[in-house]
């Protein structure tokens, strides 16, 4: 059992008791803890509050895995599962705590329109970034996670048709071009 | 991050972003930052030994195995609702500012508690009519579990406080 384990061999062997059960959960944890903290951070929750809602993700997982129909389908459904009691807590907390080090606010922006350094890429992107609409910050940072999720967890994440990933990814590249300060050179 | 981002494995072809949009994806990717998840998965590791002993404890004292109310949509008076399988039971839940109140509908319980992930059990006070309340000194994952007597037990999916 290692990294290139199919999820449906990781369902099987956590449903036996044993060492392989141990281990599978090990290698479920690595592959998907990861993605699923992107899902949840791409709701403005802070760290903590992203940490919980992985963790209550894996608690119903490990109640529900014997229901789950698709054993290819684990990602998505454990990107649902954040994206649900993400809204949730977002709809029910009147403040949710701000993910941290996101710059909430255009940052002041270099007056000269020669090339952008790296770093000064990098804020003048951050500060267009903030300044996208709430669905397509969330859409681009989960299409920029390391490692990277498939359309169908992301699709899963949004609650959104797959088809419509495509399309909506490209205006909000737009938006954001039109947001970044000119001498920017990334993405031109 | 990786100085390219490739597009998932699952992407239509006539769907896959251009050499441009890819370039200004990993930008915008190393301008965010990644996030260490390694104390993440350490936290969550021990999980699984807490379902199995949680159900290694019914077992050994005889009880039978506790219904699992599901979620069931948003509740139109709740942040949440649970429904067991055969719909004998829904539990509402609301939670504000670490207090849990709710109601349990269809079915009288002898006893109220919200169980957190630590295994801590916190009683609640609850009327002839089912509504509880309690406030629970701790945040993260927590369950709402009920013994109704007579061998029948119900906890619901679990929930963040």
């Amino acid at each position: 059992m290692n990294v290139d384990t199919t999820d449906a061999d990781l369902l099987a062997a956590l449903r036996t008791p044993g060492a392989a059960r141990e281990r599978a959960w090990q290698v479920l944890l690595a592959r998907h803890t990861p993605k699923m903290a992107g899902v949840a951070r791409s709701f403005d929750v802070d760290r903590a509050t992203a940490d919980d809602l992985v963790q209550t993700a894996w608690l119903r997982f490990l109640e529900r895995h014997d229901q789950i129909r698709d054993p290819g389908s684990v990602g998505p459904w454990l990107c649902m599962v954040v994206r649900n009691e993400a809204r949730r807590l977002v709809t029910r907390r009147r403040v949710v705590p701000v993910a941290d080090g996101w710059d909430r606010t255009p940052a002041e922006l270099p007056e000269h329109t020669a090339a952008l350094t790296a770093d000064e890429d990098a804020v003048a992107l951050r500060s267009a970034f903030a300044r996208l609409g709430e669905a397509c910050r969330q859409l681009l940072t989960l299409m920029t996670l390391d490692p990277p999720l498939s359309y169908d967890e992301i699709a899963a994440a949004l609650d959104r048709p797959r088809g419509s990933l495509g399309p909506t990814r490209q205006r909000c590249l737009d938006q954001l071009r039109k947001l970044l300060p000119p001498g920017t050179e990334v993405g031109r | 991050m990786t100085d390219d981002v490739s597009p998932p494995d699952d992407v239509p072809s006539d769907d896959a972003p251009d050499e441009r949009d890819r370039a200004l994806l990993a930008a915008l990717g190393r301008a965010l930052g990644t996030v260490d998840d390694t104390d993440l998965i350490a936290r969550c590791a021990g999980l699984l030994t807490w379902i199995d002993v949680d159900a290694e404890l019914a077992a050994l004292l005889e009880r039978p195995p506790a219904e699992l109310a599901g979620t069931r949509g948003d509740a139109a008076a709740a942040d949440l609702e649970f429904t067991v399988d055969d719909g004998t039971c829904v539990i509402e839940v609301t939670v504000r500012d670490g207090t849990v109140r709710g109601v349990v509908l269809g079915v009288t319980p002898e006893h109220v508690a919200v169980r957190s992930v630590t295994g801590e059990l916190h009683d609640a006070e609850f009327d002839a009519v089912g509504a509880f309340t309690i406030t629970v000194p701790v945040s993260g994952s927590a369950r709402v579990e009920l013994d109704l007597g007579e061998e029948r037990r119900i906890h619901t999916d679990w929930f963040v406080i």
